[in-house]
């Protein structure tokens, strides 16, 4: 428990002053404000913390008791609990983006119908993001290993594929508006929605979670107005044919950038997290639901304005068939990184899976068998350790470099402003050479823990349980008799690196007239371009 | 009389034990979506919420999952007892539902009829005065079969950039009405009636190729597909399968040799009964797309012709790994058949 100065520390903490840009009011005043003033919270913060506390109890107490005569929390799989431990500080990052986006859009777009629409949405956003809170509350005072529930939050930045998730939601808030309306309105909410808030809703039925469903299916009812805000917002924009050729090229890189990272995480959540399974494996339903539903029923009524199918979707839907099995094997390979615990692969789930995914077998079965014969802290060995090498992480999606599978990689290294930087896909490296500013300067994972050991990076980012010792990950969701410790964690002797800074001659990408990038090439070189 | 109610307007209306609903529902002024109203085109179709519906005529349009599912087309269902329907999946508004039929014809004039083989003709019809007929490449309209009230439906085999005229390519049916007026009476500048468009069969935007097999007259709406979409300069490729009896019945390959320069397009003429100079590929359309690939999993369907072919060709391709909500078709059924049934 922080003391009471820590906590106001804390509150603090949240003001400081970005040094990569300059900060222009939008709103000036005549006056003039110092910096450092008497605080008027300090004297609030001891009674402010628990009075808000005891309303928020009293408000949801009400959800709490119905939860607790019905289903218990206690009681849903353990498996699935696990994969929300991962999955809602990602998603409430996402809703954080939404209604930033809704405030850019209501100050960016001058028509009184739109921004109507975006209001209102932003008042959605921040009661999803409310509502996604207090879930993450309730599990992690109710849940039968509630250890990380608590934690996610506090590590989303320092972890491997959240991080990955704030650099795909920052697409909801970073760039012109409108192409962060398309990301979000257009592509996060028309085609992502359906897959995370109605299908995992099921998975999370199927797995005795009665928490979840109720929280889903409240947001979920409001997607249907931000689609038609983002139907409105794009209406408008086609109605000015010279917007097209623009319009296309973001609407395919907002694509991707989603895809990039949505549909792993949703296919990892679907088909490894929980033992209840639906019929359909993620594959299946994203076929449906984004391939027919929504590039050939939604996309499909704007084609008479000259929109097409996103550039890179036949590609996205390549991929697809493999990246969620390639997400789940490297997040379990390198499990003490998280936050969560990986549940053990059952013979029936790996049954499901070759149903679901012909072919899955050959390429991840024999993975998950060794990964079972791992639990148990006295083989003193982490899958990770038995990589031959460590995968890059791209430099536009943040994403370790490991797609489509891992027999079959897209990754490739090129140099530019004197630095390397990795791309897992033709589609990441484009993308980068669009706007090498937006991306250049991204820390990615390995970067920013380069030369740590995994025990310092366990015991010093908060990854251990109460007692101060045992992690908050283990690579079963077994009894609490095959936990491992910090302790463990020492004797792998594993220290976290930055591979890519030892690459030497990678091919050079050089800046055009028009500010985007191409590969330099011998003939560039004898031109003396 | 039975009582018909419709959700989700919540409305009922009395429907006769020898009366299709669809008729029901216009004679009681109230619109359902239809297209050729005999079971060919499946525009007409809705889930039965409750009660119980006799299916005595063509029912050709309507897979047989969807059937099984609860799915009928109301131009070909009788009712049995009271019944609900759920007209949801016709994305129909309220105020179009209330309205009644607002389907209108407009008189067109015949340009010309040519011969593309011994039973295929291209009808040309020329708007009049009356009005244009907007269409999306793969609908088709109702002719009136000039002299009579009967209606026969045909695809526009035109690209819908003409807004002048439609071309029809027709099969001559031995005993047929409209065949009949076509090789024995439709002359130029004779007046049409038309009505449409109607139908929902259109190339839909996906990132998957396209595999088109049409038999006979089936080639209608591909052509206008492929018209359209080397007009868009799609980028998909396209594989046609076009399946005819001898090398005489094949027709305006010429045509298609041309598309095929501008779009990424192969083309597959197959010949059931060849003779010895045909060098191409024989046997029914279905071997042919069988022999020409394993797996057809990254592609979309669009099948047309006759209902034989159209079943044979829609198993092989799912049984070949197109999913079963990617195959789309119309089945050329004939209308004086299965009203006479
Ligand atoms: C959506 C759709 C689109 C179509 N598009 C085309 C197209 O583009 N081109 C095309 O050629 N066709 C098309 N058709 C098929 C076409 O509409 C029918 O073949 C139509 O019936 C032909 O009309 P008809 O008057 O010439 O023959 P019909 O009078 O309808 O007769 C058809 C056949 O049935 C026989 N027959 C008639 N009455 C009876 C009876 N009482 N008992 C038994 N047999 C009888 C006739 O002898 C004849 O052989 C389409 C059909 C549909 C549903
Ligand atoms: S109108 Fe019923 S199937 Fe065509």
């Amino acid at each position: 428990m922080p003391s009471l100065v820590q906590a106001h520390d804390r509150v603090k903490a949240v003001e400081w002053t970005p040094s990569y840009v300059e900060h222009q009011p939008r709103y000036p005043t005549r006056y003039k404000l110092p910096r450092k003033t008497k605080d008027p919270f300090r004297t609030l913060v001891r009674e402010y913390l628990t009075m808000e506390q005891e309303k928020d109890d009293r408000q949801y107490g009400g959800f709490e008791d119905v939860l607790s005569r019905t289903a218990r929390s206690s009681d849903a799989d353990l498996g699935w609990l696990e994969g929300l431990k991962l999955a809602l500080p990602i998603v409430v990052y996402a809703e954080y983006g939404a209604e930033k986006c809704q405030s850019m859009l209501v100050d960016t777009v001058d028509n009184a119908e739109l921004r109507a629409g975006y209001l209102a949405q932003a008042m959605d956003e921040r009661r999803h993001l409310n509502q996604q809170m207090y879930l993450l509350r309730h599990f992690a005072k109710n849940a039968a290993d509630p250890a990380g529930f608590d934690r996610g939050m506090k590590v989303r930045g320092d972890n491997i594929f959240a991080r990955a998730g704030r650099v795909c939601f920052d697409n909801f808030y970073v760039n012109d508006p409108i192409e962060c309306a398309i990301s979000l309105q257009v592509i996060g909410e028309t085609a992502y929605t359906n897959p995370l808030f109605v299908a995992l809703t099921q998975v999370a039925a199927l797995n005795g979670d009665h928490a979840t469903p109720g929280v889903f299916l409240s947001i979920q009812s409001d997607e249907a107005r931000h689609m038609a805000n983002g139907y409105a917002t794009l209406a408008t924009v086609l109605s000015e044919p010279d917007n097209l050729p623009m319009l296309q090229q973001d609407f395919d890189r907002s694509f991707w950038k989603q895809h990039v990272f949505l549909d792993p995480l949703i296919s990892v959540l679907f088909d490894y997290f929980g033992r209840g399974k639906m019929n359909k494996c993620y594959y299946k339903l994203w076929e449906e639901w984004v391939a027919d539903d929504w590039v050939g029923n939604y996309i499909g009524t704007l084609e008479p304005f000259g929109l097409q199918v996103p550039k890179y979707f036949g590609e996205a839907a390549e991929r697809l068939k493999w990246s969620g099995h390639t997400a789940a094997m490297v997040a379990a390979a390198s499990w003490p990184l998280h936050y969560w615990r990986w549940p053990s692969m059952t013979p029936q789930h790996m049954e499901w899976m070759e149903n679901q995914y012909p072919g899955w077998y050959d390429i991840y079965g024999q993975f998950w068998e060794a990964f079972s014969c791992l639990e148990d802290p006295s083989m003193e060995m982490i899958p990770l350790q038995g990589l031959s090498q460590r995968p890059f992480f791209c430099r536009t999606c943040a994403l370790p470099c490991v797609f489509p599978k891992i027999d079959e990689s897209t990754e490739r290294v090129r140099q530019y402003n004197g630095r390397n930087h990795a791309f897992c896909s033709n589609a990441c490296e484009e993308i980068f050479c669009q706007q090498p500013e937006r991306y250049e300067a991204t820390i990615l994972w390995d970067e920013l823990w380069d030369g740590t050991s995994l025990e310092e990076f366990v015991v010093t980012r908060d990854l251990l349980r109460a007692d101060g010792k045992t992690l908050i990950a283990q690579p079963h969701t077994r009894d609490d008799s095959h936990m491992w410790t910090v302790d463990d964690v020492a004797r792998l002797n594993f220290e976290i690196t930055d591979p890519i800074k030892d690459v030497k001659d990678a091919p050079e990408l050089v800046k055009q007239p028009d500010g985007t990038l191409v590969l330099k090439t011998d003939e560039l070189v004898g031109t003396g371009a | 009389m039975y009582d018909i109610r419709i959700e989700p307007f919540g409305e009922t209306f009395d429907c006769g034990e020898d009366e299709t609903i669809l008729a029901a529902a216009l004679r009681n002024r109230r619109y359902l979506r239809y297209g050729c109203k005999h079971g060919g085109c499946g525009t007409c179709k809705v889930q039965v919420l409750d009660g119980d519906v006799e299916i005595t005529a063509s029912n050709f349009a309507l897979p047989p999952a969807e059937r099984d599912a609860g799915t009928i087309l109301v131009c070909q269902s009788y009712p049995v007892e009271d019944c609900i329907l759920d007209v949801g999946a016709m994305n129909l508004d309220e105020d179009e539902f209330r309205r009644g039929d607002a389907t209108t014809s407009r008189a067109m004039t015949v340009e010309s009829v040519t011969a593309l083989t011994h039973d295929i003709r291209r009808l040309v019809l020329r708007h009049t005065p009356d009005g244009s007929l907007p269409f999306v490449a793969g609908q088709f309209v109702n002719v009136t079969v000039p002299g009579t009230t009967a209606q026969r439906s045909y695809s526009m085999a035109n690209g819908s950039a003409d807004i002048d005229r439609i071309e029809l390519i027709c099969k001559v049916l031995p005993g047929g009405l409209f065949s009949g007026w076509l090789t024995d009476t439709a002359a130029p500048g004779d007046p049409v009636e038309v009505s449409g468009p109607f139908g929902a069969l259109a190339v839909r935007l996906s990132h998957r190729d396209l595999v088109m097999v049409a038999g006979g007259s089936g080639l209608a709406p591909l052509l206008s597909m492929l018209i359209d979409l080397s007009r868009k300069g799609c980028e998909r490729p396209i594989s046609l399968f076009f399946g005819a009896r001898t090398a005489a019945d094949l027709y305006v390959t010429e045509e298609i040799a041309a598309l095929a320069a501008d779009l990424p397009l192969t083309f597959v003429p197959v010949v059931q009964l060849p003779d010895a100079n045909w060098a191409g590929a024989t046997g029914l359309v279905t071997d042919a797309l069988a022999a020409a690939r394993e797996s057809w999993s990254s592609s979309d369907a669009y099948l047309c012709g006759p209902p034989g072919m159209i079943d044979a060709a829609r198993d092989l391709l799912v049984a070949r790994g197109v999913r079963p909500q990617n195959v789309y078709f119309d089945a050329f059924v004939s209308t004086g058949e299965t009203a006479g049934v």
